[in-house]
């Protein structure tokens, strides 16, 4: 079989990045997407500037404040970044037809077949990442090698903007000295055992007995010699070849932990019609609906119910989720998370029995108009006003999202 | 409390009230008979707080006073034993005794103070009917009931009454039953609400013999009466959607069938047809209706076809197989009509002749064709 070329594109600093088109002046400057500093949130992603500070993703937006107080700190706006992911991935389909998305902004692609067209692995990347940058302003990191495997472990080798390209047989070359943390898959704990075998370097590990791993580690003890030969899946599957998605949800943090079982089902609510919002643009449907609570201190309980019939819509979901809730919250525990999931779903196309009742009694059609108001008007333009008004959701109107765009808690101090 | 009565009578009496007391239940007292004695008049009471029912037998009483039965176990005790008189005692401390020919059981029980408030019933002007007509109609329109309990109001039958009409309708949004009768004259307020479809249930088994039932309706319950026994239930709130809407008016394409044979073709293809969907397909032309049937998935296939009278556009049309069937067990004249409009609209089913006084209207949606 043909030795295939994979592409992993990793996006720079993502959020910041597309956060700075709409603000220039802020570059060069610590940036901080993610919550408020002064409260709970989290950071969702941090410029380079911010990072030599020591702020990381996924670490409290509190600790980051200490760190590098001097920062800016926005508040996230996941539908901006919805359609910057979108335009990146227009381009790399481009190219070719298997893109398989990992997240917002990170994607596998087998570029196999337009390579010839393109002449050769490095102009392809280089054509790539200069049409995000010049096209879209944005700017991208691809590693590309034999597989998925390796492709990642190169693209985290010369971030940001950067290419690395590592053909079958330089693999073991730069693989050998490598630190065995560094190996795709190998955690803290994972390296500690490793250590203790003596294995510090990939090429230690590359080498090492696999049975002897296989007796500490299991499956994944053999596993792990393969990944640091750089042997991994070569596939790439395209849209329409991934299974379907099993199920759809949203969550949410409370600035403060909630006791109040008013402002908890006002977030129900919002989170159902987020969710019911991404069930219709994906023409799904589900029969399953389960609700998240986090409580104080960090206990987590799921509960979940089936249902006769396949649903998409917040007038069918939240009744549902309403009744989960009141049915398994301890009154009074101070609640940090709510969330809300559909699943077991299902194509709408392939649901094929026809309604006897429609508007009012069907709920089609008021969803489907209000998904309209908010493709034209924006996310919070309409909405159940248990939504607005229990969850005390800081709701904006699209005046003055344009007038002041996402500058809600700037530092005083600058 | 002490009285004795025959086997017999007492457990035909406890036997009726059985289908009300819920099986499990978060109040165990629920899962008691309320017995109280006066004279020689013996008060049986079960109730699962939405649906309660009340029967009164004779018995040859002793000593009056109130008392809680386990339902199981002493229903189960009466079966078994042998149509002998029975005497039955409840002590002071809750305990119950049942004493016939030198055997003798003694049954623990709930305190009777725990048990909930029964609704009476509310002196109304009552609506008459015969027990096998009330029993008709709600089997005719018992399959549509949804039990979707996200649309609770489809979970129940809706029945209007008014001076010269009882009418029920259900459906669960896929099909929809429409039944009506003209019955001989009603002097109470007309009114219209959503009954649970358990209550519908228990109201059929009482209608068991000859004879009327009285029907009382109030804004906030139901009573239905037959000879000693009267059932309470509370009613669904809200409102039900606009049925009449959604019933079309201008079907133009009118098909007349053998029922049986109809019948017969359809349970065949429902055989072949696709677990989940249970998608079948007819192809209507001037003179037969052809059956098709196909699972892709199992690759089974099938068709047959039916001879037909019929005055409209050729056709081509899907359905669920089981709800086909479903709505041509409630037809009774040799054929069956059917109303189509669009291979996407609401068809209209019903008998060629409807049966004295009544007016039974069904519908039936359509499955879009792939």
């Amino acid at each position: 079989m043909k030795a295939k070329t994979i592409f992993h594109l990793d996006m720079d600093q993502f959020f910041v990045a597309v956060e700075l088109k709409c603000l220039p002046h802020l570059r060069g400057q610590p940036v901080i997407v993610g919550g408020d500093p002064h409260g709970r949130g989290i950071v969702t992603t941090s410029s380079y500037e911010a990072r030599r500070f020591g702020v990381k993703s996924g670490m409290p937006a509190g600790e980051a404040f200490r760190l590098c107080p001097q920062a800016v700190f926005l508040k996230p706006d996941g539908a901006k970044y919805v359609h910057a992911s979108e335009q990146v991935f227009n381009v790399l389909r481009e190219y070719t037809d298997r893109v398989e998305p990992v997240s917002i902004d990170e994607a596998y692609l087998d570029v196999t077949d337009a390579l010839q067209a393109a002449g050769g692995v490095e102009r392809l990347a280089y054509t790539i990442k200069n049409r995000i940058k010049n096209e879209l302003g944005l700017s991208a990191t691809i590693g590309a090698g034999p597989n998925r495997l390796v492709a990642k472990m190169a693209s985290g080798m010369n971030k940001p903007d950067g290419f690395t390209y590592l053909p079958s047989h330089k693999i073991a070359g730069v693989f050998r000295d490598l630190p065995v943390g560094d190996l795709y898959g190998v955690g803290r704990a994972t390296e500690r055992v490793l250590e203790s075998f003596g294995i510090r370097t990939i090429g230690r590990l590359a080498d090492f007995p696999a049975e002897i791993l296989r007796r500490r580690f299991g499956k994944w003890g053999e596993e792990l010699v393969h990944v640091a030969r750089g042997e991994g899946s070569d596939v790439v599957q395209k849209t329409e070849e991934r299974p379907d998605e099993k199920s759809m949800g949203h969550e949410h943090t409370f600035g403060a932990d909630v006791t109040d079982v008013e402002t908890i089902l006002g977030r129900l609510h919002l989170l159902s019609e987020r969710v019911a919002r991404r069930l219709r643009a994906a023409h799904m449907a589900g029969r399953c609906v389960s609700v998240k609570i986090r409580y104080h201190g960090f206990e987590t309980n799921t509960h979940e119910h089936k249902l006769k019939r396949y649903i998409q819509h917040e007038t069918d979901i939240y009744p549902v989720a309403e009744m989960l809730f009141r049915e398994s919250y301890e009154a009074g525990r101070p609640v940090r998370l709510v969330g809300v999931q559909v699943c077991a779903l299902w194509p709408t196309a392939r649901i094929l029995q026809l309604e006897l009742f429609m508007a009012p009694e069907n709920p089609d059609w008021l969803a489907h108009a209000c998904d309209e108001i908010k493709d034209r008007f924006g996310e919070s333009s309409i909405g159940f006003a248990s939504g607005i008004f229990h969850a005390g959701a800081k709701r904006k109107s699209a005046y003055q999202r344009m007038n002041r765009p996402n500058m809600s808690y700037r530092h005083p101090l600058r | 409390m002490k009285f004795q009565a025959s086997q017999s009578s007492l457990f035909s009496a406890f036997q009726t009230l059985a289908t009300i007391i819920p099986t499990k239940s978060p109040m165990p007292v629920l899962m008691h008979f309320l017995v109280q004695l006066t004279g020689k008049k013996l008060v049986v009471t079960a109730t699962d707080l939405e649906i309660s029912m009340e029967t009164q037998l004779e018995v040859s009483g002793e000593e009056d006073g109130k008392a809680l039965f386990p339902a199981r176990k002493y229903l189960e005790l009466l079966r078994e034993l042998p149509d002998v008189p029975i005497h039955v005692e409840a002590a002071d401390n809750g305990r119950i005794t049942l004493t016939a020919e030198g055997k003798n059981y003694n049954l623990a029980s709930e305190n009777v103070q725990n048990y909930p408030k029964v609704p009476s019933l509310e002196k109304v002007e009552p609506l008459r009917l015969s027990q096998s007509q009330l029993r008709r109609m709600i089997s005719k329109c018992s399959f549509a009931v949804s039990r979707d309990e996200l649309r609770p109001q489809l979970t129940g039958v809706y029945a209007k009454v008014s001076a010269q009409e009882l009418r029920f309708v259900t459906t669960d949004g896929h099909r929809l039953v429409k039944i009506g009768y003209q019955h001989n004259g009603y002097k109470g307020a007309a009114l219209e609400s959503i009954v649970p479809a358990k209550a519908m249930q228990n109201a059929a088994r009482l209608c068991e013999r000859e004879g009327d039932i009285e029907m009382f309706f109030t804004d906030k319950q139901i009573a239905f009466r037959v000879g000693p026994t009267t059932m309470i239930t509370k009613l669904i709130e809200g409102r039900y959607p606009n049925y009449e809407a959604v019933i079309p008016s201008d079907n133009k394409n009118k098909l007349t069938l053998d029922l049986d044979q109809f019948q017969a073709a359809v349970r065949r293809a429902a055989i072949v047809s696709n677990e989940i969907s249970r998608q079948i397909r007819l192809k209507i032309s001037a003179d037969n209706v052809e059956i098709l049937v196909e699972d892709i998935e199992q690759g089974n296939e099938g068709r047959e076809s039916v001879s037909c009278s019929y005055a409209g556009e050729p056709m081509d049309i899907g359905y669920n197989a089981a709800y086909v069937l479903d709505v041509l067990k409630q037809i009774d004249t040799g054929e069956v009509v059917l109303d189509l409009g669009t291979p996407t609209s609401a068809g209209i089913v019903k008998p060629t002749e409807q049966e004295e006084k009544e007016d039974l209207l069904m519908l039936i949606m359509p499955v879009r064709l792939n």
